[in-house]
């Protein structure tokens, strides 16, 4: 008899231990939630500009690194899920649209759309976001990301897959050709 | 008019600063705990897995012997003996021949032909010989019973002509034989 009871308070202890151990990952999960589910939105929403569709990617991301016990072995917490989303992101954007569209043909659009005289009478702001949206992505996508708080070119570039010196000059030329755009316009209000 | 780079740098701040809807954070830690519950529900699921499939070898094996048994004893089925078709060929080269070789219903499909009268008249001619010569045999039918042949084997024995037999025989006659009874008398008191 003694012997069962001892092997009963093992198990009952066994199981207690389970129990808090359980709770302290999902308490650790929770945290990390919490710390880094905006960051992850924004980085979302900069390349599917909806924020349903943003949420959604922030959800799937969570549920894949709880599915694999990733997020247990992270080194760098930020980059690492900042990685994880982008590529979830990518995956949930339209086909035909995850590749950088061609910057020549996407200008002559822009030309031919001309958004300064759609939008003359409007904000200067709003048509500052709306010359934004119509930049090529491969313009657009290292511009906005930089401008995330606490996200450093380094980081873009992971995220990215393409070289730190490649989103510095990126970020450049998309600066560049919103200056010139805008004065245009400027220039068509007057 | 405003300076470029603060505008751009005031609309990419709004731009890379949007909010997600209110409760994010906690519609993400349902749905993750959401699957995880699910996730160990199937799991439990799973141990019930080898019961079912030791219910069903059980109620397989069951049936299996419950079957068997019926077999066991169950009566012999008499097998009937398909009448030979015999072709004008066969029945030719049957005629030259001292034994007649008779073509049984198992020969394959692509020798038989489509017979004409005189070849059903030949057939049957050679059906009649075979019956004639013993068929069927009696190995197939018909079947014989145990209490037949044990009939059969007291029949053939000559014990009708033993004295033992002949013995019992009288005996028994002396049996059936009417009883003679004498007329009771009854005498005056």
């Amino acid at each position: 008899m003694d012997v069962a009871a001892d092997w009963a308070d093992y198990a009952r202890k066994g199981r207690a231990a389970l129990k808090d151990e359980a709770r302290a990952a999902e308490e650790e999960f929770a945290a990390l939630v919490e710390r880094n589910a905006r960051r992850m939105f924004r980085v979302a929403y900069s390349l599917l500009r909806n924020s349903h569709d943003a949420e959604d990617a922030v959800q799937e991301a969570f549920l894949k690194l709880h599915r694999g016990g990733g997020w247990r072995r992270m080194e760098d917490e930020k980059a690492f899920l900042a990685r994880t989303v982008w590529r979830v992101a990518l995956d949930r954007l339209p086909r035909g649209v995850e590749g950088d569209r061609d910057v020549a043909e996407l200008e002559i659009a822009a030309k031919a759309q001309s958004p300064e005289e759609r939008v003359a009478d409007r904000d200067e702001r709003e048509l500052l976001r709306q010359m934004i949206d119509r930049l090529p992505e491969e313009l657009r996508r290292p511009l906005v990301l930089s401008a995330i708080e606490e996200m450093t070119s380094g980081e873009v570039a992971a995220m990215m897959g393409i070289p730190e010196g490649t989103v510095r000059t990126r970020v450049m030329r998309a600066k560049a050709e919103l200056r010139k755009r805008f004065g245009a316009a400027r220039e068509v209000r007057r | 008019m405003r300076d470029f780079d603060e505008l751009l740098d005031e609309v990419l701040k709004k731009e890379a600063g949007v909010e997600p809807r209110v409760g994010m954070e906690q519609r993400v830690l349902v749905r993750v705990r959401a699957e995880e519950t699910g996730r160990i529900g199937w799991g439990r699921r799973w141990l019930f897995a080898p019961a079912l499939v030791a219910g069903c070898l059980l109620v397989a094996v069951a049936v299996n012997h419950r079957f068997s048994r019926r077999d066991r004893f169950e009566a012999p089925v008499l097998r009937a003996v398909a009448p030979p078709v015999v072709t004008m060929q066969e029945s030719v080269q049957s005629d030259s021949q001292e034994v007649p070789e008779l073509k049984g219903a198992q020969s394959p499909p692509h020798t038989r032909r489509k017979q004409t009268p005189l070849q059903t008249a030949s057939a049957n001619a050679n059906l009649e010989q075979a019956r004639e010569e013993g068929l069927p045999k009696m190995d197939t039918f018909p079947a014989v019973t145990q209490k037949g042949s044990l009939l059969a084997g007291w029949k053939s024995d000559d014990v009708q002509s033993s004295e033992a037999t002949q013995a019992l025989l009288q005996l028994k006659a002396e049996q059936e034989r009417p009883l003679q009874v004498n007329e009771i008398e009854i005498q005056p008191l």
